[in-house]
């Protein structure tokens, strides 16, 4: 990024990108300086990339049409802790309108991939067509400004995603990757590949231990266009840290925004992994494809159980002292840490363990692992999975796939399996095409055909207001077990003024996990990003990008009938559930012109 | 004496932006009633039947404390923080 701005006010057009478009039909890579149009376009991320893709017609996510598009924030590989996000954006071969079109979405991951790229000097990638056959795009540093080439790919395929990046750590020295696995390969069969990024930790220890772009099949994208991966290579590039900077960085790192985050000796709760039991003590945990039981099985898999199994250890992408990754080792005979095992965040922990009925430790870091190896979104795979289980209870007469029911974890297994291989394309295109085979659509796990995370839809209203991704992009989805309130007031004014703002970090290049407030993240852009701009600037435009998500959700088709949530939460309300149940069909629609009477007036506005 | 009490944004956002308070209290839970009693807003988030709200993590001086361990005695100079423990990830 280049800011010719020198006080008196602060305008986006003295700003500008480098952005690297690549057409794969014809080989040809153009580099080029661009000037910011508005301020989502400085801070980066789907707040610029949406407004490229709200610019196209893409009627199927595989036409040529569709670009890739790989960015970074203002504050990516910055000197502000968590500043470590890549963005990668399309639109979805999974996410789609009853009218079969696709829907632009976005994903993020951490690891040190998005950070050397920065370093390199490229801000942005957009990628055309397809390439006719596999390649990496390694972008590089050179004395005269990036380079970015096309390289054969050939000897990657097949390989998971760890043994590539592995195997590219052995090619290309001071280099980060992003790679797709065999369910990228195997596009055509699966929907919801991931990409996965190397961290450093990963680089160093050997150990399989990398992040993930997972939600809505970006990886799919990347393998439908035929890149295998991405390579920057860069030498690491750090400023003199500024004294607020370090004092914000102390606040990430030992403030409140990162206490969930932590370990309890650094005055946290242990990670994402502690809303096992804090859900379970209202029956809110999802079980058997979002059916809590209300018995007392998902025990077994809370940390203080499996401390006594496995050495638990926290780790970090790259130097962040939130150290957020909850990595679990064999623990040997004399209590010292062997192997690697997997990595425990609460997602995919219960969505492919206690939400498919399994309660086995070992089988749950089993299942965990092989979904990350294959490259796979652990919330569709696992979401969509529950949803072939609960089929085959209800159907035992004439059960679909290898007949798997909940708990059966051979059969769970060669599910994640053939659908990572890209052999069960029934699964892999997700619960909404699956369910709609099946005729059973009730109990499919989604909201516009993307998958649900691991919170019951009973509790959060909101769900369908989320633009890429239930809970990563619409901050509704504690909010009843948090506050309990069940008014219709309180219910717009979450979605409308506060939900929304959870999409922040998906311009601004940090992770959510660092619970940055906006006071924070405004200093960060005004230090780390010389940015003179506001907090009502920074909440605005945020508000803009969001906005322009649903606006393209329009363009794509989405009508009212199709913001709603699965309809068994209607129809069958769970009473094991101990929280108040009043999502009703009334509420709902309520709700609905409630939200849209405040959203639809601002989109027009854009 | 003074016991210093701090929030997340959600208890800010109810009661005017106000990210700390200074209350009397002889324990961590008569600390946390001179709270509510303060700010009424706040009530139903941190009690719920007349105890915690489960999703409620406390820390007294950055230890966190048990949920039985709201009887803990207060000092002048102490500080509580409370935060919500359920985060998405």
């Amino acid at each position: 990024m280049r800011n010719s701005n020198n006080g008196g006010g602060f305008d986006p057009q003295k700003v500008w990108y480098t952005r690297c478009t690549i057409d794969l039909n014809t080989r040809s890579i153009h580099i080029e300086e661009v000037p910011c149009g508005n301020l989502e376009d400085v801070l980066g991320g789907f707040g610029r990339s949406f407004q490229m893709l709200m610019t196209r017609d893409v009627s199927d996510a595989f036409s040529s049409n569709n670009p890739l598009i790989v960015n970074t924030g203002l504050l990516t590989g910055s000197n502000v802790m968590t500043g470590l996000r890549t963005y990668f954006s399309s639109y979805s071969p999974l996410k789609h309108s009853n009218k079969g079109l696709p829907a632009a979405i976005w994903s993020a991951g951490s690891g040190k991939f998005g950070s050397k790229m920065k370093w390199a000097g490229i801000d942005e990638i957009v990628i055309e067509g397809k390439s006719s056959s596999p390649v990496l795009i390694v972008i590089e540093e050179q004395p005269d400004g990036p380079a970015v080439a096309l390289s054969p790919a050939e000897s990657l395929l097949g390989m998971d995603t760890h043994k590539k990046i592995l195997a590219l750590h052995a090619e290309y020295s001071d280099a980060h990757f992003a790679v797709i696995g065999p369910a990228g390969e195997n596009y055509t069969g699966c929907y919801f590949a991931a990409v996965a990024m190397s961290t450093e930790n990963e680089l160093k220890s050997g150990d399989d231990k990398c992040r993930f772009a997972g939600r809505g099949g970006m990886g799919t994208i990347m393998g439908s266009k035929n890149i295998i991966g991405f390579v920057a290579r860069s030498a690491d590039k750090h400023t003199k840290l500024a004294p607020e900077t370090k004092e914000l960085n102390k606040k990430i790192a030992q403030g409140p925004g990162s206490t969930k985050f932590r370990e309890a000796n650094k005055g946290g709760l242990g990670g994402t992994w502690s809303n096992f039991p804090i859900l379970h003590k209202t029956h809110t945990l999802p079980q058997n494809n979002f059916r809590p039981n209300g018995d007392d099985t998902p025990t077994s898999l809370f940390r203080e159980t499996l401390e006594d199994q496995f050495v638990i250890k926290a780790e970090s992408c790259y130097r962040c002292g939130i150290n957020c990754h909850k990595n679990i080792y064999e623990k040997k005979s004399d209590g010292s840490r062997g192997s690697f095992r997997a990595k425990f965040d609460y997602e995919p922990l219960n969505l492919l363990a206690t939400n498919l009925g399994v309660d086995d430790p070992t089988t749950a870091w089993q299942l965990v692992q092989r979904g990350d190896n294959l490259g796979m979104d652990s919330i569709s795979l696992g979401t969509t999975i529950g949803y072939v289980l609960d089929y085959n209870e209800r159907h035992p007469d004439k059960p679909i796939m290898n007949g798997a029911t909940f708990g059966d974890a051979e059969k769970i297994m060669a599910l994640v399996e053939d659908t990572g291989n890209g052999q069960l394309p029934e699964l892999g295109h997700g619960v909404k095409r699956l369910s709609e085979q099946c005729g059973e659509t009730s109990y499919a796990m989604h909201v516009k055909g993307l998958e649900l995370p691991a919170y019951i839809p009973e509790t959060n209203p909101g769900y369908p207001w989320a633009i890429a991704g239930g809970h990563m992009t619409m901050a509704t989805f504690m909010a009843l077990v948090m506050e309990g309130d069940t008014s219709m007031d309180y219910w717009v004014k979450a979605i409308t003024q506060k939900g929304l703002y959870q999409v922040r970090d998906d311009l601004l290049g940090t992770c959510k996990f660092g619970g940055l407030s906006q006071k924070m993240a405004v200093a960060a852009l005004q230090v780390e990003g010389s940015l003179d701009i506001s907090l009502e600037e920074m909440m605005a435009a945020v508000r803009r990008a969001y906005l322009r998500g649903l606006a393209i959700e329009r363009k794509q088709g989405y009508e009212d009938s199709e913001y709603t949530l699965p309809d068994q939460v209607f129809e069958q309300p769970n009473p094991n559930v101990q929280t108040e149940s009043f999502v009703t069909r009334e509420f709902f629609a309520e709700l609905q012109d409630k939200v849209w009477a405040v959203f639809n007036k601002e989109i027009e506005a854009l | 004496m003074s016991i210093t009490v701090s929030f997340p944004a959600l208890f800010s956002e109810r009661i005017g932006g106000v990210e700390s308070v200074d209350l009397e209290g002889d324990t961590v839970e008569a600390t946390l009633r001179a709270l509510t009693e303060r700010y009424a807003e706040l009530g139903s988030l941190v009690w719920k039947s007349l105890n915690l709200n489960p999703v409620l993590a406390v820390f007294l001086n950055g230890r966190q404390l048990k949920s039985d361990e709201l009887d803990v005695k207060v000092r002048a100079g102490d500080e509580i923080t409370i935060l919500s423990a359920l985060e998405g990830g």
